[in-house]
């Protein structure tokens, strides 16, 4: 398959999505910041940072790295004048010092006209050129839909797979709602899992449970996103061309987790990625665009990544142990101390992400040291959190409004006090697949639904 | 502390005045009353400064309305938005970008000269705007609806936050003590007189307090046996993705209950409504009304089609049958003052601060604030306003 | 629970302790983008946070954090981390900003009612 990048023509297999098609053409900018027109690259993997909208056929803002590639598009990069390559509003950023913010608060506050002026200035620097042409923007449109499906799932990972065909094996009528290809995070997961009397690679298991649910009679698969939970319990999705709007009796969140972004100067640089975004590009878009890669993590979850870039054929120079990070109280038992036979590994903490443009190399600090490493790719795999938005907007509902809501930073669990909700999987904190637990989960809100 | 001019520690047992609600409105009325010398003042809100109606709103600023009433009063505010941000030392982010109400129907079109003859007899300048002339300034609105409009150059938008912060920091500078996370129960009486407020730390003495607690008003009115016919109404917004400059001034559109504008950063930012009102104090936003928006606004602007929604969100005001404020001393209770029922509340607050201020400090109403007393709701009367963006459900 | 909260509340203290003073501290936090949807870096919030703005919803409407095409999904975590170690805890006291909807972003089009002749409402 081929598509129009820029003037290039750019192949891709079915299924590839449109950021690894142009990270695979050696292409690491995918677009520019907001405000400081910072280079961005490649980030997520699962449209969670904004890091990657492109244009595509006149449609601004859409995001590459989860939109597969049709064949016969033409897609172009935003803001970034004269190209996203190289941008001179650039020289923004060597300005930061001066326009922190609430910078504009402070500015011309008695000279109206100039503060006018100013505030043009800034929305032309912000908006880009961003804006749908006439017949992209008149194309988008949709059906309504009623779905009178019992339980609705929201995600379609391993647990929200196990957990459709637990409510469905009890005879209720589900619906599951997935953007893109069924299988989640885990489909690019090594982990051993155990499903059953089975136990096998969690993308092994994630493939089978897939499966299973595409071929159940008793469940709708959807490829689209859950909008929201609103007020009189309707919960749109959102799909090509069609709007569902769904009351079930039950709802199942199985959204999974977002990646926790690092903390440290340089952090946006193109080249600095996501755990999940790297295995994503691995193996679900089996793309490799890097050749040296140091990984940044917390806890187990950096070496489980060390080891798919290195079958990838990717250096891995360093597995930086945050210091001060997922530290135990009993020595021997913190994640350090049982990665310290690898000779990878170094106890320290990330400085700094350095290049003038993209990633070129990584300060870490050991002992009091700084060593700079020369690395193409930083894999930030931290101990993600959970997607708790879905079932934090059922709260809101059942409370009356947002506010009488509390906490909700770090994702407890939530569904234990909420009648016709249940959380399962990483969305719930779970730390490690459990799709039998799951299934339960599903089992037990399908049989609570009387026919 | 919350916000830059919020006092720490807890109130003091007594104050001269005693402002409910830390909104634009109550802000701007305890500002208004430190620069005439009384700075004895304490501003309560059980919530953050502006985390009412006053952060959630359109930020739309005009006052080319058809009444003498409200013309009158919004133009003072209007004039008070362009010196705001010298005089609190803050950017505002006003915008004098124009702001055009649209005219669809063959009746809105006969109406529009009538409407602008009216207000240039009120002092307020505008311009009546044939097809192709609004066609000009918004090239993207749909014709079919962007028939023609009246225009006010002069008026626009500003930053709702800024506005809240410029006030709260200048209020503050003057001497003003602005509390956060103080819930006021009731208002105290005694003999006719307001004596203070109840709140959750204990009583505070005051000779005059202020209700400016937006959607809780009438609540709070309950307390001090004031009865008006107040409702709570929730108003819904959405906001898009940044794009290109497209639409250069505020645009409402009565035909399609609705508001819009582009902000500096380049997102639309647009409201609609729909006949009646949703009574509630709900800041959950509804399904129903996002629809509504999205039709409505793609209706008159076809482009916005492919434009990504962020952000969906609701506030709460209060409601005269009228729409009109309520603004000056409550009747039956001397010394209780109301800047109540705003449903233009932002935009009004300037003017209606300094002169809810002036009346409190010197005893006597002035002109433009008159029309506006309590006494008109329970004698039945109504102020007719007909370039409103909200119905009135038929009960005034 | 998946990750030990405050962990950047450490990590942050660590480095305070290190290299915690002056110029090289604020052009580090400059270069550190808490929010990339919005460019707010660690220096903003720390700034604002020093001036005042000490209540996640208003450090949100301060910095634009949890308001850019995420809404939060990416610098609410790391938000809520700072706004701990800047209040010395492990989780922020006050609740996080509500998850509005949205929760991706969705195309006006995709919302229009189909029948356009019947308008949602309004006055026609
Ligand atoms: C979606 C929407 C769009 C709008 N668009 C516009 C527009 O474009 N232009 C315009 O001019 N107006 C607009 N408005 C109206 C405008 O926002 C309000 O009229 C205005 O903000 C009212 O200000 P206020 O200070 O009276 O109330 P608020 O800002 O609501 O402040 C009241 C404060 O009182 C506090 N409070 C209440 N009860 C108590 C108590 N018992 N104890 C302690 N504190 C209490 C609350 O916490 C709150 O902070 C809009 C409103 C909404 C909701
Ligand atoms: S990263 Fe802050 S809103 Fe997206």
């Amino acid at each position: 398959m081929a598509f129009t990048f820029e003037g290039r023509t750019l192949s891709a297999r079915p299924g590839q999505s449109i950021a690894s098609a142009i990270l695979q053409s050696g292409t690491p900018v995918l677009t520019r910041s907001f405000k400081y027109r910072r280079p961005r690259g490649y980030t997520c993997g699962y449209d969670i940072c904004g890091n990657c909208p492109v244009t595509v056929d006149g449609l601004p803002g859409v995001t590459s790295c989860t939109t597969p590639v049709r064949g016969g598009e033409v897609v172009r990069r935003e803001r970034g004048w004269p190209s996203a390559d190289r941008d001179l509003l650039r020289a923004t950023d060597l300005m930061a010092r001066f326009v922190p913010a609430g910078f504009q608060f402070r500015l011309f506050r008695s000279r109206p006209r100039l503060a006018h002026l100013a505030e043009k200035v800034m929305g032309r620097v912000a908006g880009a050129g961003r804006f749908p042409t006439p017949q992209a923007a008149r194309a988008v449109r949709t059906r309504t839909e009623v779905d009178v499906a019992d339980v609705l799932v929201a995600g379609g990972g391993v647990s929200g797979c196990a957990a459709a065909l637990g409510a469905a094996g009890s005879g209720a009528s589900v619906t599951l709602v997935h953007p893109g290809r069924l299988g989640g995070r885990g489909s690019a997961r090594d982990s051993i899992v155990t499903y059953g009397r089975e136990t096998a690679p969690a993308a092994e298991v994630a493939g089978r449970l897939a499966s299973a649910v595409l071929a159940h009679d008793g469940i709708r698969v959807v490829d689209g996103f859950v909008m929201s939970y609103f007020e009189t319990g309707v919960i749109p999705v959102v799909a090509d061309g069609l709007v569902l709007e769904c009351r079930p009796k039950h709802l199942v969140v199985a959204t999974g987790s977002y990646d926790v972004p690092g903390l440290f100067p340089g952090n946006d640089k193109p080249g600095v990625v996501l755990a999940d975004g790297v295995g994503k590009l691995l193996r679900v878009d089996r793309v490799v665009p890097w050749r040296r890669a140091v990984v940044m993590t917390d806890g187990d979850r950096g070496r489980a990544l060390a080891d798919q870039l290195e079958q990838a054929g990717v250096e891995v120079v360093a597995i930086v142990v945050q210091q001060g990070a997922g530290a135990s109280p009993e020595p021997g038992a913190g994640p350090a101390d049982r990665q310290l036979d690898d000779e990878r590994v170094l106890l320290g903490t990330v400085r700094a992400a350095r290049g003038a443009r993209v990633l070129r190399a990584v300060d870490v600090e050991v002992d009091g040291r700084v060593r700079t490493i020369r690395a193409d790719l930083l894999c930030v795999a931290l101990a993600p959190r959970p997607a708790n938005d879905l079932a934090l907007q059922r709260q809101y509902v059942a409370a009356g409004t947002t506010q009488a809501v509390g906490g909700g930073w770090a994702g407890a669990d939530l569904s234990s006090s909420t009648p016709g909700l249940s959380v399962v999987g990483s969305a719930a904190g779970w730390t490690s697949d459990d799709p039998d637990r799951a299934h339960a989960v599903g089992a037990a809100a399908g049989s609570a639904q009387e026919k | 502390m919350t916000l830059p001019g919020v006092a720490t520690g807890r109130p003091r047992a007594g104050y001269d005045v005693v402002v409910v609600g830390a909104g634009v409105q109550g802000l701007a009325t305890a500002y208004e009353l430190a620069r005439s010398g009384v700075t004895n003042v304490a501003v309560l809100d059980r919530s953050w400064p502006g985390g009412g109606a006053s952060g959630r709103n359109g930020e739309m600023i005009r006052s080319a309305f058809s009444s003498r009433e409200w013309a009158q009063l919004f133009d003072l505010s209007l004039r008070r938005f362009s010196e705001l941000s010298a005089e609190l030392d803050f950017n505002i982010l006003f915008s004098p970008s124009g702001y055009l109400v649209l005219s669809t129907t063959d009746e809105e079109l006969r109406r529009q000269d009538l409407v602008a003859a009216k207000q240039a007899e009120y002092g307020v300048q505008s311009e009546v705007l044939d097809a192709a002339e609004v066609r000009r300034l918004v090239p993207h609105a749909n014709p079919e609806l962007a028939r023609g409009g009246i225009f006010q150059r002069r008026a626009g938008f500003a930053h709702h936050d800024a506005v809240v912060w410029g006030y709260l920091r200048a209020a503050a500078r003057a001497g003003v003590s602005v509390f956060s996370g103080v819930d006021v129960h009731a208002v105290l009486t005694s003999g006719g007189r307001v004596t203070g407020v109840r709140t959750d730390g204990g009583d505070i003495a005051a000779d005059v307090v202020v209700n400016a607690a937006g959607a809780y008003s009438d609540d709070l009115n309950l307390t001090a046996d004031v009865h008006l016919p107040l409702v709570k109404a929730r108003l819904e917004m959405i906001v898009t993705e940044p794009v290109k400059p497209f639409l250069r001034c505020a645009v409402a559109t009565p035909h399609l209950l609705g508001y819009c504008h582009q902000t500096a950063r380049g997102e639309f930012v647009g409201g609609t409504e729909l006949p009646g009102h949703d009574e509630t104090d709900s800041l959950n936003t509804t399904y129903h009304m996002l629809r509504d928006m999205a039709t409505k606004w793609v209706r008159l602007f076809p482009d916005l089609g492919g434009v990504r929604i962020l952000r969906n969100w609701a506030g709460t005001v209060s409601q005269a049958p009228d729409l009109a404020p309520v603004l000056g001393e409550a009747p039956g209770v001397s010394g209780y003052h109301l800047s109540i029922a705003w449903v233009y509340g932002f935009m009004g607050a300037p003017a209606a601060g300094r002169l809810l201020a002036e009346s409190i400090t010197t005893g006597r109403v002035p002109d433009v604030m008159a029309p506006f007393d309590a006494r008109r709701l329970i004698e039945g009367r109504s102020i007719a306003e007909s370039t409103l963006v909200v119905t009135t459900d038929g009960r005034s | 629970m998946a990750r030990e909260v405050g962990v950047f509340a450490q990590a942050l203290a660590t480095w305070r302790g290190r290299r915690s003073s002056g110029r090289r501290r604020d052009a580090l936090d400059r270069r550190t983008i808490v929010c990339p949807c919005h460019d707010a870096t660690l220096f903003d919030l720390r700034s604002s946070w020093e001036a005042g703005y000490r209540h996640p919803e208003t450090l949100k409407r301060a910095t634009a954090v949890f308001m850019g095409p995420c809404q939060g999904k990416l610098c609410g975590q790391v938000t809520g981390d700072v706004i701990a170690a800047l209040q010395g805890a492990t989780e922020p006291e006050e609740r996080r900003p509500s998850v509005r909807p949205p929760l991706f972003p969705v195309r006006m089009g995709d919302l229009v009612y189909e029948d356009e002749s019947k308008p949602a409402g309004g006055a026609a």
